[in-house]
């Protein structure tokens, strides 16, 4: 009976150690000096830092940066007719993020196995399968969600709103902490934005943590979008005003220099 | 040194937006042309969404024309009441247009019709401008004290038989009001299709056809671009709240100061010598647009045109 017990007891605790997974660490490890960024009229884009402490040395860091706000978008797929390139479809493009961004600090082919790349759904394949478009002029074709996929990341691509960048994050010399400065582009637009970074070691999630960065118009640059968005007939008739004084205005000092 | 356009939602270099502002307020002072046709696509070409790239593009004409005109006023070189009948045309010519734009929307791939509009007409006025400006050069024809004017020409004196006659002073013109009406109207119309200002085409107009001296033809032009670029604003501002102010507020810092230097430039220069420049430009906008048209994009994918021009 002793004897019995003993060995159930030694089972259970093997089963512990090998079978079960490590509880995720809701403590984590990153840390935001700010969580938000002000769009003044001298805004050009903003770097905001990420500290950490790794929960085990070795860990693979991941942070993936993703907007909260997410329209839906016309795009147009170019084709040739005769000689000239124009417009001979016309899309709807929803369930993709306005900005995503994935770094890491090794390869990501390294650090995620299949299971955890389903689990986490990061990455350009996972926005691909997510993806929906709807056709709303021209044929359909087998390849459209293909090549409307393809141009549309290099359009965000180019514009500093998407990217898949890996060994960017750097880990100091005793494995115990990392430092990693995000940069938000300037077409980033208002709203939240949830910054989810994972620890990740031999295929296992260590620690998870998930914070959110507002970015916000301030001063003239929020009066301007408020008044164009609510007051926008005033707004007109300032502009036109300006307009004139200034011209005006122009006019009578390049008087004053006698030059006609 | 960065600036943050609020409404376009992106930053630039201060001095570039300076430096676009300044060498279209140039162009304008000197041809009398409003410069959206060479403003919009420089916008553009630097990053700047088309449809608030159109929208702050006619307020920002508005200040450089409001200048240039106020400058030509005091040199005695707008014809006020050729500027009003032509105006009046404009604004029909407009309403018509922007109703015609509507129904081509509808039908599908608009922007590659006005693309082709664009290459067409550019490319007759430019041409027509530049292969007369050479004649005339060529033969070292005495420039007038006002600029190597067409004088009167067979449209001018077809126009001069119809009725409801007026007698235009500073263009020193008697002629029926249904003509300069006609041309306000169809620079009204092909303004609303193509998303232009319009000097382009009416500065022509004016010279060619209404038989008007370059000078006052230049004044006259960039009296009726304040206007109609003053209520362009305000309708872009009300219907599409895409006029960026501070995007404006930049552009008028170089282009006020490009405008009186154009202005002064076009004193010495002849009439000839101010087409054939504006024709060359004309040209090579027409030819950058033909070869968009033509070569295999960067990338097939892209934003569905937002509404806009003017």
């Amino acid at each position: 009976m002793k004897r019995t017990f003993i060995k159930t007891l030694v089972f259970v605790v093997l089963s512990l150690i090998f079978f079960v997974p490590p509880v995720r660490g809701e403590t984590c490890f990153t840390l935001l000096q700010e969580k938000k960024v002000a769009m003044g009229i001298g805004f050009g884009g903003d770097t905001i830092r990420f500290k950490g402490t790794l929960p085990q040395p070795g860990a693979t860091v991941i942070v993936q940066v993703k907007s909260e706000n997410n329209p839906s978008l016309k795009l147009v797929r170019k084709g040739k007719v005769v000689f000239f390139w124009m417009s001979v479809k016309q899309f709807e493009v929803s369930h993709v993020p306005f900005l995503y961004k994935v770094f890491s600090s090794k390869n990501l082919t390294e650090a995620l196995n299949e299971n955890l790349k389903k689990e986490l759904n990061i990455g350009y394949d996972a926005l691909k399968q997510n993806l929906r478009i709807k056709l709303l002029s021209g044929k359909p074709s087998d390849d459209d969600l293909s090549v409307v996929f393809d141009g549309f990341l290099k359009m965000k691509e180019k514009a500093g709103l998407y990217g898949v960048r890996e060994n960017v994050i750097e880990i100091n010399k005793e494995n115990s902490s990392f430092m990693f400065d995000l940069h938000f582009s300037d077409r980033a637009v208002e709203g939240n934005y949830a910054i989810t970074c994972w620890a990740i070691k031999d295929g296992v999630i260590l620690g998870e943590t998930q914070e959110t960065i507002a970015i916000e118009k301030v001063g003239l640059s929020r009066w301007f979008t408020y008044m164009a968005q609510h007051h926008s007939a005033v707004y007109g008739i300032i502009a036109v005003v300006i307009a004139i004084v200034v011209g005006l205005l122009a006019g009578f000092i390049f008087r004053g220099k006698g030059g006609h | 040194m960065d600036i943050f356009l609020p409404i376009a939602g992106m930053s630039f270099n201060f001095l570039v937006i300076v430096g676009v502002g300044g060498l279209v307020g140039f162009l304008s002072g000197l041809f009398g042309v409003g410069g959206g046709f060479l403003l919009t696509p420089l916008l553009i070409m630097i990053g700047v969404p088309p449809s608030v790239a159109a929208a702050s593009d006619s307020n920002q004409i508005c200040a450089a024309a409001t200048s240039g005109a106020f400058s030509h006023w005091r040199l005695g070189n707008v014809d006020l009441k050729m500027g009003l009948v032509i105006l009046i045309g404009g604004v029909v010519g407009g309403t018509v247009g922007v109703q015609v734009v509507k129904y081509l929307r509808e039908m599908g791939n608009f922007d590659f019709v006005i693309r082709a509009v664009y290459v067409l007409i550019l490319g007759g006025v430019g041409s027509a401008m530049f292969v007369e400006s050479l004649n005339a050069i060529r033969k070292s024809k005495a420039a007038s004290a006002q600029g190597g004017d067409i004088g009167p020409n067979k449209f001018s004196l077809f126009f001069a038989r119809l009725p409801f006659k007026m007698h235009f002073k500073r263009s020193g013109l008697e002629t029926s009001a249904i003509f300069p009406f006609s041309a306000g109207f169809l620079v009204g119309f092909l303004a609303a299709l193509m998303g232009v200002g319009g000097g382009f085409i009416m500065v022509p107009t004016m010279i060619y056809i209404i038989g008007m001296p370059t000078i006052v033809a230049v004044g006259t032009d960039l009296f009726q671009i304040v206007i109609t670029t003053a209520n362009v604003t305000l309708q872009q501002a009300i219907t599409n709240h895409t006029v960026d102010l501070v995007l404006v507020v930049v552009l008028f810092t170089g282009s006020v100061i490009g405008a009186q230097f154009g202005v002064r430039a076009s004193r010495f220069l002849r009439g000839e010598q101010i087409r054939i420049l504006l024709s060359i430009i004309v040209l090579l906008v027409m030819v950058k647009m033909l070869f968009d048209l033509l070569v295999t994009p960067d990338n097939v994918i892209g934003l569905a045109k937002a509404a806009g021009g003017h």
